[in-house]
């Protein structure tokens, strides 16, 4: 097929404003997660009498649905994000809420719903969706005060993280207050109120920590390894440590036949067990370049909305990978935490092609006419024109 | 505190302006790359760690060494079987001084190549061997030394207490212990025996009992070096195979190789030529061609074929080497093995019918056995009457001695299709076999056997006692695309006792010369077949044939009859 540059199609026309070197860097992250999980999962599968290709096969499955829903969300524009949105916020809370009740209690939590031969995580589902319209009601704050933007955005996280605490997945509700967290700051707000915020957040992991006791065993064994299970850590760290730069090669590793989530949450030092830590720096450059590469637009974009929106979604995937990385490298207490696009697991996969799929389509180039024409807020724009 | 919530309270949220906010976009990249530049001098860190050396010995990959099953001979005796024995290995990383190393070991191993291990060393990676399979004296040795970086791994080897006796039947395996060729490939490939090694044996640990008879087989070997420095042949084959069951009591194939040195096994020439090696067979495959005109009723004991001219056919003529010129029996032919007599005995079974019973007798088809190493007869593409009437005397068909073993088994045994297997049988259990030729051709057949024993061309066959019977068979070989007169391949088919076959013997010498000990002859009847006799004299009481000088009754009527 060839693109042509005069053709408008909307094809053609999201082919030459996409990113492509954004888009470039994720396929290369598909591609990679696909390769690692040759190497990751086939122990685990057998672990649990499954074939040993299983969760290879299922990987690659995923794949389709990732890139069909990467492509889908670029091509929307902001306009039909926050409608997509809405629906995707709405519907998973409220999936969460049922997920609450009927869902099955894997491994002490309640994170997924049975649908059929898949089991979907709500909670990752919504994540995007809860980055945008927050990042628009922050936006919104700014400009307009005749809504209460500010009390829906706080209404927002509060429900959000109250049933992540119900389910309970305290990783993520850590993750889903530092983005909020960022938004709210990114927005503009105070010093004063930041440092409010930064306080509650602290006496939020205080009481967590006297409150949830398998929060402070994590916390325990990190500060103090010889205080507690540090099973997973030792080994992670051990993969690094034998794969050294070049790695032992393909099928060479021994840590992912002792490490219970190779698959998953432990990828990485798979990764650096067999492949070695060059593909691992290789890793974090990819990870680093795309964030870095949406958060250099966010300094350049005019839209208050875009440039929130992007900055929470790049939060959001930034974050994600970096908590995975520190955990896998021992920086930080061991929390079920997937790497984007390279862990196994649907719903991660999908939620990540959705999260990044928005950004691309909110950095695409656009004229300022069109832009005008297919932005809605209209009087947005009209008071940017007064402040210039 | 009062005081604080008052200032937030009067504190408008906002405080920013658009670049202000720029400016904390900016920040939060900047945060980005930090993090992300500290999670990769992590990594880094490792890297470096990693390539610091440690005492990381013991997570060093060990590779399983694979344990065998044993095999033994038929009554018991041990042919392989498995001994552990230490290989020593190193962490070139751990070592902080590799010459000095190096030195000291090849003090305990000077066979040791240092420069090569010295390269070896220092080509990186966290592992490498230094020598594998090591005597426990070598071990100590090393051991005293408390070289650091330097570890043992106890390994499983291989070893054949036999050593060449049964050579080809066991085959051998690789430096890793698998299986390569013969019946170790066999275990390989179709038993799924093997075991991962866990230390200690256990006495229940299954064995492979193979049809081989350790003695026979010994006896085998030794007369077939005899042969060939007797008769200066190049190269010797003997087969010896139960009649009812084909089990392969004994093969031995010379020149042959050690197990225990498998570098030898690769020499050219050192192949199972009984089961690899094609052959025109020659005479011997006339036992073939006359079972099928008796079998098929197209000739009698007293039918007679005038060979008193040679057959040109073509460019071609066929000629006898004992020629008589005159009217032959259907037992004259066998007895002077006239080639003019059997092709035409085979023009009246027909094209067809003589393919047909060839290929029902399996000599047109690779035969399926555990030895991996069979080869697949060449079979004329054009079968025409020139083929019918060659192949009827063992030429311009190429199959393996193995072929001719099996056919002849089937001939003997009362007429029941043979598979060869050299794998040891339950006594008294045959299993349903197809029929081939009617009990009373098979029997004729014995007759003909015994007949060209006593007073035929395998005379000197005739090991008093055990009632050799036995067909000869002298071909030219092939050389340069011309059958050469000097260049035999002299081969003998037997079977013993004849009046109530237990087995069949095929000896078979490759260019034996003319010798005084054979007045300057060179014929299968002068070599083979005593070959055979000294065999069986030997080995005959071991195989459980007993020793009487006369052959049953009727079974002499049977010979006299076909006079």
């Amino acid at each position: 097929m060839r693109l042509n540059r005069s053709d408008r199609s909307i094809l053609s026309d999201w082919w030459f404003t996409i990113d492509h070197l954004v888009l470039s860097a994720i396929v290369a992250l598909m591609a990679g997660g696909l390769v690692l999980s040759l190497a990751a999962s086939p122990p685990v599968a057998v672990k649990l009498g499954l074939e040993p290709f299983y969760f290879v096969k299922r990987h690659a499955m995923f794949l389709g649905p990732s890139v069909l829903t990467l492509v889908a969300a670029s091509l929307l524009n902001p306009r039909q994000m926050r409608r997509l949105c809405l629906v995707l916020v709405a519907g998973g809370l409220a999936l969460m809420i049922a997920t609450l009740i009927i869902g099955p209690e894997i491994k002490g939590a309640t994170r997924w719903l049975k649908l059929g031969p898949f089991s979907v995580q709500p909670s990752e589902l919504l994540k995007p969706g809860f980055v945008i319209l927050c990042a628009w009601l922050f936006a919104e704050a700014q400009t307009r005060s005749d809504v209460p933007s500010l009390h829906l955005a706080l209404g927002l996280y509060a429900v959000f993280a109250g049933l992540l605490i119900l389910q309970p997945d305290f990783g993520q509700v850590l993750l889903v207050t530092v983005v909020w967290g960022a938004l709210f700051f990114l927005a503009g707000i105070h010093l004063v109120w930041v440092a409010a915020l930064v306080a509650i957040a602290v006496i939020g992991m205080v009481v967590a920590y006297f409150s949830v006791s398998h929060v402070a065993a994590r916390i325990d064994s990190f500060v103090n390894p010889r205080s507690g299970d540090t099973y997973q850590m030792d080994h992670a760290i051990q993969s690094f440590v034998q794969g050294g730069w070049f790695g032992r090669g393909p099928g060479e590793g021994e840590v992912k036949q002792v490490l219970p989530d190779s698959h998953t949450d432990f990828i990485f030092a798979v990764a650096a067990e067999e492949y070695g830590l060059i593909v691992c720096l290789a890793l974090v450059a990819i990870f680093a370049f795309i964030v870095l590469r949406g958060m250099r637009h966010t300094m350049h974009e005019a839209d208050s909305f875009i440039r929130h929106s992007v900055a929470g979604l790049m939060l959001l995937f930034g974050l994600q990978a970096l908590i995975n990385m520190s955990v896998n490298l021992g920086m930080l207490p061991a929390k079920g935490m997937t790497l984007p696009f390279i862990s196994y697991g649907g719903s991660s996969l999908i939620s990540m092609a959705l999260t990044l799929g928005l950004a691309l389509g909110l950095m695409r180039r656009r004229p300022r006419s069109v832009s005008i024409a297919r932005r809605i807020d209209t009087h947005h724009t009209a008071e940017r024109e007064l402040e210039a | 505190m009062k005081r604080l919530l008052e200032i937030i309270s009067k504190t408008g949220i906002y405080r920013s302006t658009t670049s202000a906010q720029t400016g904390r976009f900016a920040l939060m990249a900047l945060c980005f790359a930090v993090v992300f530049a500290v999670v990769a001098g992590r990594l880094a860190s490792f890297g470096f760690m990693a390539t610091g050396g440690g005492d990381n010995l013991e997570a060093l990959p060990v590779s399983t060494a694979l344990h065998r099953p044993t095999m033994v001979d038929r009554k018991g005796r041990i042919l392989a079987t498995d001994i552990q024995a230490a290989s020593l290995y190193a962490d070139p990383q751990s070592i902080t001084d590799l010459d000095d190393v190096v030195d000291q070991l090849s003090n305990v191993m000077p066979h040791l190549n240092t420069k090569a291990l010295l390269r070896r060393l220092r080509g990186g990676g966290r592992f490498a061997w230094i020598e594998r399979e090591l005597s426990p004296r070598q071990q100590a040795d090393i051991h005293e030394l408390g070289l650091p970086g330097v570890a043992f791994v106890d390994e499983h080897h291989r070893v054949y207490p036999a050593g060449r006796t049964a050579a080809h039947v066991l085959g051998f395996v690789d430096i890793d212990n698998l299986g390569l060729a013969g019946m170790e490939r066999y275990i390989d490939r179709s038993l799924n025996m093997m075991m991962v090694s866990s230390g200690a044996r256990q006495a229940s640990e299954p064995k492979i009992e193979l049809s081989i008879d350790l003695g026979v087989q010994h006896a085998l070997r030794e007369e077939l070096e005899d042969a060939i420095k007797r008769y200066q042949a190049q190269a010797a084959m003997g087969l010896v195979m139960d009649v009812m069951s084909g089990e392969v009591l004994a093969i031995s194939s010379l020149p042959d190789f050690d197990p225990n040195q498998r570098s030898q096994a690769q020499d050219k020439g050192r192949f199972n030529r009984l089961t690899a090696g094609l052959f025109e067979m020659g005479s011997v495959f006339k036992i073939f061609t006359t079972a099928a005109a008796l079998d098929l009723g197209v000739a009698g004991m007293e039918s007679k074929y005038d060979a008193t001219e040679p057959i040109r056919i073509a460019s071609f003529t066929i000629k006898d080497f004992h020629a008589q010129r005159r009217w032959l029996t259907v037992p004259e032919i066998f007895t002077y093995s006239s080639n003019i007599g059997t092709a035409k005995l085979a023009l009246d079974i027909g094209i067809a019918r003589h393919k047909a019973f060839l290929s029902k007798l399996g000599m047109l088809q690779r035969i399926e056995t555990e030895l991996g190493e069979t080869a697949h007869p060449i079979v004329p593409a054009n079968w025409q009457k020139i083929n019918t009437m060659t192949i009827a005397f063992g030429h311009g068909l190429s199959v393996t001695p193995l072929h001719v073993a099996a056919g002849a088994a089937a001939l003997m045994n009362g007429g029941y299709e043979v598979t060869p297997t050299f794998l040891k049988k339950k006594p008294g259990r045959v299993p349903y076999a197809e029929r081939v030729v009617s009990e009373r051709t098979s029997k004729q057949m014995r007759g003909l056997m015994r007949l060209n024993v006593e007073s035929g061309t395998a005379r000197q066959a005739d090991a008093k006692g055990f009632r050799v019977g036995g067909k000869t068979g002298t071909a030219e070989k092939v050389v340069n695309g011309r059958y050469s007169r000097d260049q035999l391949l002299t081969s003998f088919i037997g079977v013993f006792p004849a009046d109530e076959p237990k087995y069949v013997i095929l000896v078979m010498l490759d260019e034996p010369q003319r010798v005084e000990e054979t007045q300057n002859r060179a014929t299968a009847g002068v070599n083979a077949a005593p070959t055979a006799r000294r065999f069986i004299e030997r080995a005959a009481t071991l195989l459980g044939v007993s020793h009487r000088s006369q052959t049953s009754q009727e079974f002499d009527e049977l010979i006299s009859a076909s006079y």
